[in-house]
């Protein structure tokens, strides 16, 4: 016998014994309850945009919350400043050495 | 009941009429899928995906061709699919084995309990180019002539006939390389 005919017979027997394997003889019913599931509707074009856009969406929001919390800690910086100012008078050493404070 | 007429039903909204044909072609569906995937539970699991994305693409069947001939084509599809996605994870776990992280054993046991012969075969079958691998598995698996071969694969009789040389040649010349010398 020729080098490959023996794997041919082999490919042969293999075929024939996979030809007579049967499938699970419910297997029409587990399709059915497959399509009769809500989920078993298959995505479409809305959610292939829908998601893309929704995560961009979500990023642009965190963007303009960052830049909202920045500007309003700026603006609660200047009026601390307004206080230090007055407080700079109050220290200065000339202050008491004045003599209409005595 | 013609075929034609159960679909026209089924896209009026009778759902139910959609097991008159899953139970018609299961058989077939599976016996095709086996050619490509050699095991049972993934060709049923696939024959199920099969059915499932056919019936949410009844709206496009056009019947030019026939709808076994429609059917088969997605059968085909979802089984290289599949041999496609399954030689990606064979590769990635023989990295993950290399760098030690994970452990071939399962595959190992599997390539154990089976015959190394029928491992040969089946490599020799996947190693074949897709359009000869599928000719060779409807002529094999579905008995199909080669005329609808031809139908079924847009090719000329002609053309089938040279893919089915071909792929003949290729396996015989695989299996002579894996032959042990005398």
């Amino acid at each position: 016998m020729k080098k490959h005919e023996r794997y041919e017979q082999v490919m042969n027997e293999m075929i024939r014994q996979e030809k007579e394997i049967s499938p699970d003889p419910w297997l029409h019913s587990r399709v059915m309850a497959r399509l009769s599931k809500p989920e078993s509707v298959p995505a479409g074009w809305l959610p292939v945009i829908l998601k893309p856009a929704l995560a961009a969406a979500s990023l642009l929001l965190v963007l303009w919350l960052g830049i909202q919390t920045g500007s309003s800690w700026k603006q609660e910086q200047g009026s601390a400043a307004v206080v230090l100012e007055n407080d700079y008078h109050a220290e200065h050493f000339s202050f008491y050495t004045q003599a209409e404070n005595e | 009941m013609d075929e034609l007429i159960i679909i026209q039903e089924i896209l009026a909204g009778e759902q139910d009429k959609y097991a008159l044909l899953v139970k018609k072609y299961t058989d077939p569906v599976f016996r095709l899928v086996m050619g490509f995937v050699h095991q049972q539970q993934d060709a049923e699991d696939i024959t199920q995906e099969v059915f499932i994305r056919a019936y949410h693409a009844l709206g496009r069947f056009e019947q030019r061709a026939s709808f076994s001939t429609w059917l088969f084509r997605i059968a085909i599809n979802q089984s290289q699919t599949y041999i496609k996605r399954k030689k990606r994870r064979a590769a990635w776990e023989k990295t993950l084995a290399f760098f030690g992280a994970a452990s071939p054993a399962g595959s190992v046991t599997a390539m154990l309990d089976e015959k190394e012969e029928y491992r040969v075969v089946r490599e020799a079958l996947n190693q074949l180019p897709l359009r000869q691998q599928q000719a060779f598995i409807l002529s094999k698996y579905q008995e199909m002539s080669q005329r609808e071969i031809a139908g079924l694969m847009h090719l000329t009789e002609g053309a089938v006939e040279q893919l089915l040389m071909r792929a003949k040649s290729r396996l015989r010349d695989y299996f002579e390389k894996k032959s042990p010398e005398p």
